[in-house]
């Protein structure tokens, strides 16, 4: 996944060298970042168990 | 409704020197993000660390930021000029990264803010990496922030980058430095995760090379 997250990556910026439509580079982008945090929550399984009051 | 003054430009595309602070800045960011994910490279390869999945998740972020930057390079490359709209949905791309960055390194290091924690990976300058990370998302935060907030005197709409000269080659550096630096973090996560859909928890070896039975 991590793999296929930076060859989208390296896709948006290609997208956004070459003379691509704005909607397709920022939508590139968006799919980008709701895929990284995805990813991210993925790799969040537990509670932090700390015991702070704030 | 629109009145005939918010339809016209506010300046004409000869730009002051101070209306192009904030172009110079953006590349300032691309290559500045680049380079802290080009440190993270060379620290996983130079000290033999691998990096956690959430070190390659703030890395993503960190590179999502530098496109933010990079659209509002990319625009003055291709027009010549960067209206306002631009420069806002460049810095709003950024800002919204950052902000997830800043998540992500503010999770990893409230993992290892109990006392005695020895926290995962080496120390650069007493911090570890991830700490780096949010003090460096949250910083930026703040700039952009000042960027936007002094878009009057810095960000004309005039960015003469389409032909020859210093602004051509500083736009063209950042965008093939993020390009090549995204492309060297592919090859090495791929090498660290193999034919693996996820990293583990704790990586200890590049599973690619077990994978195919060059490495036990």
């Amino acid at each position: 996944m991590d793999t296929l997250i930076f060859g989208g990556l390296l896709a948006t910026l290609i997208a956004m060298y070459r003379e691509t439509s704005r909607m397709v580079v920022l939508g590139a982008w968006w799919v980008m970042l709701i895929a990284v945090t995805l990813l991210m929550a993925h790799h969040i399984t537990g509670s932090l168990a700390l015991t702070l009051s704030w | 409704m629109a009145t005939i003054e918010s339809l016209i430009p506010e300046s004409t595309p000869e730009a002051t020197q101070p209306g192009k602070v904030q172009y110079w800045f953006a590349c300032f960011f691309a290559i500045g993000w680049t380079g802290v994910v080009g440190g993270g490279l060379f620290y996983q390869f130079a000290v033999r660390e691998y990096p956690c999945p959430l070190c390659v998740v703030q890395r993503m972020y960190m590179l999502l930021a530098a496109l933010g930057a990079a659209y509002i390079i990319r625009t003055a490359l291709l027009r010549g000029s960067v209206t306002g709209r631009h420069y806002m949905a460049g810095w709003g791309l950024t800002l919204v990264a950052l902000m997830g960055g800043s998540f992500a390194s503010w999770r990893q290091t409230t993992l290892h803010i109990l006392p005695g924690a020895k926290g995962y990976g080496g120390e650069v300058f007493g911090l570890h990496l991830y700490t780096w990370a949010l003090i460096l998302f949250q910083v930026s935060v703040v700039v952009v922030g000042i960027a936007l907030a002094t878009a009057h005197t810095t960000a004309e709409h005039g960015v003469p980058a389409t032909g020859p000269g210093l602004l051509r080659t500083a736009g063209l550096f950042a965008l093939w430095l993020l390009g090549a630096v995204i492309a060297v973090s592919m090859v090495a996560v791929f090498l660290e995760e193999g034919f693996h859909w996820f990293l583990p928890d704790a990586p200890k070896r590049y599973r690619f090379f077990s994978d195919i039975g060059i490495l036990g």
